[in-house]
């Protein structure tokens, strides 16, 4: 039996589609929750509400202050005669469901493989990075999160240009998910509340992403050779509804 | 409890799993169900059947979660062969012994894991959490489980 369980965790062909038959067979079940959403207190719907107003006005300023700069990268661009950026393709798709063990960290979204999607994708939303894309089937996929320790991304502090590697912390007990960057220079001068961004390097995640911000800075204490950033993650991992799959 | 209707709830409890939040008050854990069932069906099920049950539960757990694909079902079909061995000891009636089964089943996945994601302090007091949770949750599906059988006269 144990040889069996291990070689169904191989990423082989025959594991890959049996995950498939039991994700298509669990599927309905986790789709019947859409009929029973969870009840919110008329309290806390009135300051999500609040809250959401502030947000707009903000976000309504912002998008002015943008157009104008936006027009002025225009012609910048076109006195520099630089190449324009390809816009990312993209599909949207809806949370269904959540990590069904306490030991992973990943979401259930209803694309799979007919809407384009495939492994190692990168998956985000307005706030930023969320995760990658880890298993597909043809109308479902698996997005493990970023605040799961098995998830690296290669990542950039923004202001300082230091780079490393943020992953998920195996601090498993948290009320909040957060995460850490590790391998970044012992010499770097890492500022509390700078922004971290993908690299673009490893092709999986393109550059620029935002990943969170730095909450703390230690030297790492096993080995002293380097950086450990504690990164407070810019989306909130426990209320994600809708996310951007970014297909190419 | 005819084998369809056992598989039925594994989804059923697997998809719960998927569906629900994790809830703040108990330190931002996840419910688990799945251990109470491979538990009830332990102490329940002829061997073969319990067991077969049990690998299927484990499977539908890992298919559900970024898990490798078989580390949950050998920890539940262990339990299950255990269960089923220790069965004329275990006088499945008491409170305590559904709790500690249902601890127990829930820990052996949480090892697995280990092997898997690595060990940490934090991961150990979280086990702890998850386990007595799942040893509770072990006792009301009993409690339910056997009343519905009393009431419908279920086997």
């Amino acid at each position: 039996m144990v040889g069996w369980i291990i070689f169904l965790g191989q990423p082989t062909s025959f594991s890959t589609k049996l995950r498939m038959v039991f994700v298509q067979l669990c599927t309905p079940f986790v789709k019947l929750g859409d009929y029973f959403p969870f009840v919110q207190s008329r309290r806390v719907l009135a300051k999500q509400n609040e809250e959401l107003h502030q947000e707009n006005d903000v976000l309504r300023q912002e998008v002015r202050a943008l157009s104008e700069t936006g027009r002025e990268n225009i012609r910048l661009r076109e006195l520099l005669n630089l190449k324009e950026h390809t816009a990312f393709h993209t599909v949207t798709a809806r949370v269904i469901g959540r990590d069904s063990s306490n030991w992973w960290k990943s979401i259930q979204i209803d694309r799979g493989s007919n809407d384009g999607v495939r492994e190692n994708l990168a998956v985000l939303n307005a706030d930023g990075l969320i995760g990658k894309i880890v298993s597909v089937t043809h109308g479902e996929a698996r997005v493990l999160l970023l605040s799961d320790p098995n998830c690296k991304v290669s990542a950039l502090l923004q202001d300082t240009r230091e780079p490393g590697v943020a992953s998920g912390s195996d601090a498993a007990f948290s009320f909040s998910p957060h995460c850490v960057m590790t391998y970044v220079n012992r010499d770097a001068k890492v500022k509390t509340g700078e922004n971290v961004i993908t690299s673009g390097l490893g092709g999986v995640f393109p550059k620029g992403i935002v990943i969170g911000t730095v909450t703390g800075v230690q030297l790492n204490k096993q080995t002293g050779m380097y950086q450990d950033v504690e990164i407070k993650p810019a989306v909130d991992f426990r209320r994600l509804e809708e996310v951007i799959v970014i297909l190419e | 409890m005819t084998t369809l209707i056992a598989i039925a709830g594994i989804l059923l409890a697997a998809a719960l799993q998927a569906r629900m939040p994790t809830q703040w008050w108990l330190g931002g854990v996840r419910l688990e169900f799945l251990p109470a069932l491979v538990v009830y069906m332990g102490l329940t099920l002829h061997r073969q059947r319990a067991l077969a049950l049990a690998l299927v539960a484990g499977l539908v757990q890992d298919a559900l979660s970024a898990a490798p694909l078989g580390v949950s079902s050998l920890a539940y079909g262990i339990s299950a062969v255990l269960l089923t061995s220790l069965r004329e000891a275990l006088d499945r009636d008491l409170p305590w012994v559904q709790f500690g089964a249902g601890a127990l089943t829930s820990m052996a996945a949480a090892i697995m894991a280990f092997f898997v994601i690595g060990l940490s302090f934090g991961a150990v007091f979280k086990m702890l959490v998850v386990a007595s949770i799942s040893g509770a949750l072990t006792g009301i599906l009993f409690l339910m489980f056997d009343y519905t059988r009393m009431v419908w006269g279920y086997e």
